[in-house]
């Protein structure tokens, strides 16, 4: 199955004035429609874009500054973006919890981000160089796949090719994936065919499969860029029933990681990191980076490992850290290997911004929110409340916070998470300027 | 100046997802970065020896004067040399900085937008790099038994493939086309395309079935031939090396050559090589087979998988990540080179050294294995 990627985008500049609301409300409407959404979607899209422009034009930007809402389709999804430059901003009013009222006062319904997060499946807040962008995300539907009661034939063929499916070949074998696999270990595109058949049509992801000389699917992987230096593998996934619970990993799954890291080998990624589905000997190929508890809907933590690989030779990094998290860092580096120069940064009385800006990922669909920091201020620790708060009222379970340790402010806040409950779970190798440092919140209350 | 700028606007599509390679920090610093006061470079199949005597005593009289003077432009006294020693005309030959340089000669040469050239997927990278960077497309054929699948790489030729690029023998897998399947390749190809076989490994290599491709050339006008004076004469620091062809094709590929790109002392030392008894060569290659036993026979003993084929490498598959297998050799001071970025995970590539930098290889290796 080749990727198709074309440029299926719309994009319209309009002045932050609430006079323009239709136009934006019908830009985005209209956009969504064309770009493949189905009327339901498409309108919730369009209730998410009318309170984020109100938000922008009454708080983010009241003095009449200029956005650029592009609308893009990337293969199962719709995103509109709304940009703008990040002078003249009141860059307080750029966090989740930001309110039309002061904030002792404020309710949920005076947050108007979080209203647009209700209507979308995933809702950013992201700095773009010298550009704020605010990014809502809506899937397109799909129709569940048949559940598969029966276990489907396993494979048994050792006469093997590693390929790219065709996109029947990709759906029949998201089904099989289904029928051989817990729904935890799964993604939840496997759900849904059609939705992995776009994404991989869309040309953000990659999947190639084992397929036997009848034509037989023995297993796969799939993978995309996370970052322009990290590549995320999601498999393998293998139809054999003799190959669980080996010791030795399966010869199969080799054969497809091999595929996957030499066809990722020659990308723009530095390390690539693997989140397989279940627990096996995977140090042949990927480094033990830690483990990761991942909330269900119910509150069950379901444990899940990441491994990673350099793609390129080490050149070394800089790591920027408090003395508080320095013995986790130094043995965490021992014990991969990885040489980096580590150093403090600590408070010396500069003055700080009043405002801190908490840039938020949050996916509705995984109860999941990734957070990061995009401005540092005095008031990290208050606003860093406020939006645990936030997220615990809205049903959130999974709070990770990302520190990217090639920035010595974003370093500064360590102290601050530790304070309230976050954990350093494990880094992630050159995922940001330097290694991302992930801090998950332990136990949030539900 | 607060603003970001960006060029994106002027940067055609192929190089916007063109991926830079990014060469290894100087000695010093990796020294310093991975925390070891010694440094056996096994990574590049450099030549332990250093160059040829007389080479050696070219550079050490370079006069700094000669440095204010622009070196010959097209290394004249180096292609009479190569004509009368291979009985060819001097206008069959171009230079450039290093074999990198006459690679995109000929691609800027004979391909323009919507051709496409074709070659191994695990081979030198540098053909693909440079037809990708030039908007040419690169047809992968994967190695059939670690070498060029001749079959395969006919089957995908169309008629927008304008190059075929053999290297032979292969870095890094060692394999290689005896005489009478390059033969039967190119009369395959009866001159429809231009077939370039790149012998940067040539001197290396023993066997007696191995082609002299350069003597092929007045057989075969679409035949080019690479050299470098970077692997065997250990010239790699001084960038020099030079292509071979037809007359036609030399003067079709001279009109994207850039002149005065090779330097004075580069120039002095390639001839002092070419005028050397060979004596030089054949201590290399003295080495290269001894050492290559010991190392394979550690290998064997160890149940370690290895590709040991013609040049000063090999290739060794590890159970565990080749990038990590590297990071723990450097930290004792022994660089190789991690073969991913090959298409070959987790294998390493490793030059054959002197007796010290091997037994400091293989102390190294033991240790990341029992580990």
């Amino acid at each position: 199955m080749n990727a198709i990627v074309s440029q299926q985008w719309t994009s319209l500049r309009v002045a932050a004035n609430d006079m323009f609301l239709p136009v934006v409300m019908a830009f985005v409407e209209q956009s969504s429609l064309a770009l493949g959404l189905g009327k339901p979607e498409a309108l919730k899209m369009t209730l998410a874009s009318e309170e984020l422009f109100l938000h922008l034009c009454r708080v983010i930007i009241p003095n009449l500054g200029m956005i650029n809402i592009r609308c893009t389709c990337k293969g199962h999804v719709v995103q509109s973006d709304f940009s703008f430059q990040e002078t003249r901003l009141n860059m307080h009013a750029f966090n989740l919890t930001a309110s039309l009222k002061p904030l002792e006062s404020a309710d949920l319904d005076d947050m108007r981000l979080i209203l647009a997060s209700r209507s979308v499946d995933r809702l950013k807040i992201r700095r773009k160089r010298n550009l704020l962008e605010i990014s809502l995300i809506k899937e397109k539907k799909y129709p569940h796949a048949l559940a598969s009661h029966k276990k489907l034939d396993s494979f048994t063929c050792k006469d093997y090719v590693i390929l790219c499916p065709t996109a029947e070949e990709l759906k029949y074998f998201a089904l099989l994936t289904r029928s051989f696999y817990e729904e935890n270990e799964i993604p939840h595109f496997f759900q849904y065919p059609g939705m992995l058949a776009d994404m991989i049509q869309s040309g953000g992801y990659h999947a190639i499969i084992a397929r036997g000389p009848a034509g037989e699917i023995g297993g796969g992987i799939v993978w995309h860029l996370l970052s322009d230096k990290t590549v995320e593998a999601i498999g393998p996934f293998v139809l054999e029933d003799s190959c669980s619970n080996r010791p030795v990993l399966n010869i199969l799954a080799a054969s497809l990681i091999e595929a996957c890291i030499s066809e990722a080998g020659r990308t723009s990624a530095i390390a690539m990191i693997c989140c397989p589905p279940e627990s096996g000997q995977y140090h042949e190929y990927f480094e033990y980076l830690g483990h990761m508890s991942r909330y269900t809907a119910n509150g069950v933590p379901v444990q899940r490992a990441s491994w990673f690989r350099m793609m390129h030779e080490d050149v070394g990094a800089v790591v920027w850290t408090t003395k508080e998290l320095e013995d986790f860092l130094r043995q965490t580096y021992r014990r991969l290997f990885l040489p980096r120069e580590i150093r403090m940064v600590g408070d010396d009385g500069e003055s700080l911004h009043a405002h801190s800006v908490l840039s938020t990922q949050m996916d509705r669909l995984r109860y999941q929110v990734d957070l990061d920091i995009l401005w540092p201020g005095a008031d990290i620790e208050d606003n860093l409340l406020r939006h645990l708060h936030l997220f615990q009222k809205e049903g959130i379970r999974n709070m990770v916070f990302e520190i990217d340790s090639g920035v010595a402010w974003k370093s500064a806040i360590i102290p601050c998470l530790l304070r309230n409950g976050f954990q350093p779970v494990h880094i992630l190798p050159y995922a940001g300027d330097g290694d991302v440092i992930l801090f998950q919140l332990l136990h949030p209350t539900s | 100046m607060n603003q970001t700028l960006s060029f994106r606007h002027l940067t055609p599509e192929y190089v916007q997802r063109f991926e830079a390679y990014v060469p290894s920090k100087p000695d010093d610093e990796l020294k310093k970065l991975f925390g070891c006061s010694r440094l056996f470079r096994l990574n590049n199949n450099e030549n332990p020896l250093g160059p040829c005597p007389s080479a050696a005593k070219v550079i050490r009289s370079f006069a700094p004067s000669q440095a204010s003077i622009y070196p010959n432009g097209d290394c004249w006294y180096l292609r009479q040399k190569l004509a009368e020693k291979h009985g060819m005309n001097p206008d069959q030959f171009l230079f450039g900085n290093g074999a990198n340089e006459v690679i995109a000669f000929v691609i800027k040469a004979f391909c323009q937008n919507s051709d496409n050239i074709i070659t191994a997927d695990k081979t030198f990278a540098v053909y693909e790099w440079v037809a990708e960077f030039s908007g040419i497309e690169t047809r992968k054929v994967p190695l059939k038994d670690y070498g060029f699948d001749d079959d395969e790489m006919i089957r995908r030729i169309d008629d927008h493939t304008k190059i075929l690029f053999v290297c032979n023998p292969n870095n890094p897998t060692g394999t290689y086309w005896d005489c009478a399947k390059l033969r039967g390749f190119l009369n395959r190809i009866n001159g429809r395309q231009i077939v370039v076989v790149d012998e940067a490994y040539y001197e290396f290599v023993e066997k007696p079935d191995f082609p002299d491709a350069m003597a092929l050339i007045a057989e075969y006008p679409n035949l080019v031939v690479f050299r470098t004076f970077s692997k065997m004469h250990a010239l790699a620091g001084l960038r020099i090396g030079y292509l071979a062809g037809s007359r036609e094709a030399v003067d079709i590929i001279r009109r994207t050559c850039v002149v005065y790109s090779v330097n004075t002392l580069a120039q002095a030392a390639a001839m002092a090589v070419l005028e050397d008894n060979g004596e030089h060569i054949q201590h290399t290659r003295n080495l290269v087979r001894r050492q290559k036993q010991v190392l394979t026979e550690y290998l064997t003993s160890h149940r370690l998988p290895f590709l040991s084929g013609e040049g000063n490498f090999i290739m060794i598959r590890l159970p565990m990540s080749d990038s990590l297998a590297y990071r723990r050799l450097m930290m004792q001071g022994i660089m190789i080179r991690s073969m991913t970025v090959f298409r070959f995970p987790n294998w390493i590539r490793v030059t054959i050294a002197l007796p010290d930098a091997m037994e400091a290889f293989m102390t190294g290796l033991e240790s990341i294995l029992t580990w």
